[in-house]
């Protein structure tokens, strides 16, 4: 069993650019990355460009491919309600018929939305709110927000929870686990399997996260159409605001 | 109407067959596999959707069933990525055959090819390029990585 690498949080804020694998950004984030770009441009990509012009801004802006003019946004209030708003949006984006690509689709929604539901609020204890196995109605103060679009080049998506739980230790963490110890990538909890943002990392072209602490976690992926998507570009960035 | 979890079972000359078919999610149950004894196929065509939990039932019950003979047919793209991301998932099971997922490059058309595992190990290519059964441009590419679907070979 691989030993996790020690979390430095003096690594946040730097900007890691070359080509790397999924399995070998894992390692970086697991060891405090936080703005990792995988491009055969190195720093000269655009999108790495972008993220160094947003490093140690409390309030960075989206990156481009979050900035969709069509994009729908959607107000989720219980679990039921996910499955529905799923179907949805394949309808929506127009790729309902191609199974293959709303298969990813489908997969990164309801990971994210799920982890939203049922990790992103917790009781005075510290332990989570609603259980995995239940049927939930959030309160008002806790629904979650689901936007995604299409373009041609790709797919957005992103969940905002307002919990603002979410630690770049616990991706990285997780990352770690699934990626350097497949004998034990699964997590034994009743909340779920451990193995969601691993899913839904390895589906996803760009991944970001920008979290407030306490108030709201919003999780942004883009999935690259077939033309343009290459495994081994890809970005990871983790932004903690507020800080 | 949302198509349901369910596993239907047959008899193939003397081995059981399980048909593993709809969304695989925390509520799928295999208890009908975990009882299985000696040899078995389970052929996962009609699967739609798999979840982390879901991958974890299956996990679960791969080890409830380990050391017997063990055969994995018709794999789905979704299977198949668990296949790749997940070890625990197939132990020690035999992939028998996977479905190759394929994309028009003309007309953005998806289809699917069935390749046999034992076809692959005694040399045969995947296509890597296809006719478009849609606009009929020899534009058919695998829509995904090609190693992860010749691996088990």
């Amino acid at each position: 069993m691989s030993t996790a690498p020690k979390f430095d949080p003096n690594a946040n804020d730097q900007l890691i650019c070359g080509l790397f694998s999924k399995k070998e950004a894992a390692q970086m984030i697991a060891e405090g990355g936080t703005h990792i770009h995988s491009t055969t441009m190195g720093y000269r990509d655009e999108m790495a460009r972008f993220s160094n012009a947003l490093l140690n801004e409390k309030n960075p802006e989206p990156h481009p491919w979050q900035l969709l003019t069509n994009c729908r946004e959607v107000t989720l209030g219980s679990s039921g309600e996910r499955y529905k708003l799923i179907k949805r949006a394949t309808v929506d984006m127009g790729i309902f018929s191609r199974r293959g690509y709303s298969e990813k689709v489908e997969c990164v929604m309801e990971e994210l939305i799920t982890n939203g539901i049922y990790h992103a609020y917790v009781n005075a204890d510290g332990s989570n709110k609603y259980r995995r196995d239940s049927s939930v109605k959030l309160e008002d103060q806790e629904t979650l927000t689901v936007r995604y679009g299409a373009t041609q080049e790709g797919i957005f998506i992103s969940v905002e929870d307002k919990g603002g739980r979410l630690t770049l230790e616990d991706i990285g963490s997780a990352f770690y686990r699934c990626y350097y110890n497949p004998d034990n990538q699964i997590v034994d909890d009743e909340q779920g399997s451990g193995l969601g943002l691993y899913m839904v990392f390895d589906l996803v072209t760009h991944f970001r996260v920008d979290v407030f602490p306490g108030q709201r976690t919003v999780v942004s992926c883009w999935i690259a159409g077939r033309r343009i998507a290459h495994p081994s570009i890809f970005s990871f960035n983790f932004f903690k605001r507020g800080a | 109407m949302a198509a349901k979890f369910e596993i239907r079972t047959t008899e193939e000359n003397g081995t059981t067959v399980y048909y593993v078919s709809g969304p695989i999610d925390e509520e799928s149950r295999f208890s009908e596999i975990e009882q299985a004894h000696e040899k078995l196929i389970v052929d996962f065509r009609g699967v739609l959707t798999i979840n982390s939990c879901g991958v974890r039932n299956w996990v679960n019950c791969m080890k409830k069933i380990r050391g017997l003979d063990i055969s994995f047919r018709q794999c789905p793209p979704a299977i198949v990525k668990q296949l790749n991301l997940v070890p625990s998932f197939r132990a020690n099971a035999k992939v028998l055959s996977v479905y190759v997922p394929y994309l028009c490059f003309q007309c953005d058309h998806e289809s699917r090819l069935l390749i046999e595992m034992n076809e692959l190990a005694r040399g045969k290519e995947i296509p890597a390029v296809r006719k478009c059964d849609l606009c009929g441009q020899d534009e058919m590419e695998i829509d995904g990585d090609e190693s992860q679907f010749k691996m088990y070979g």
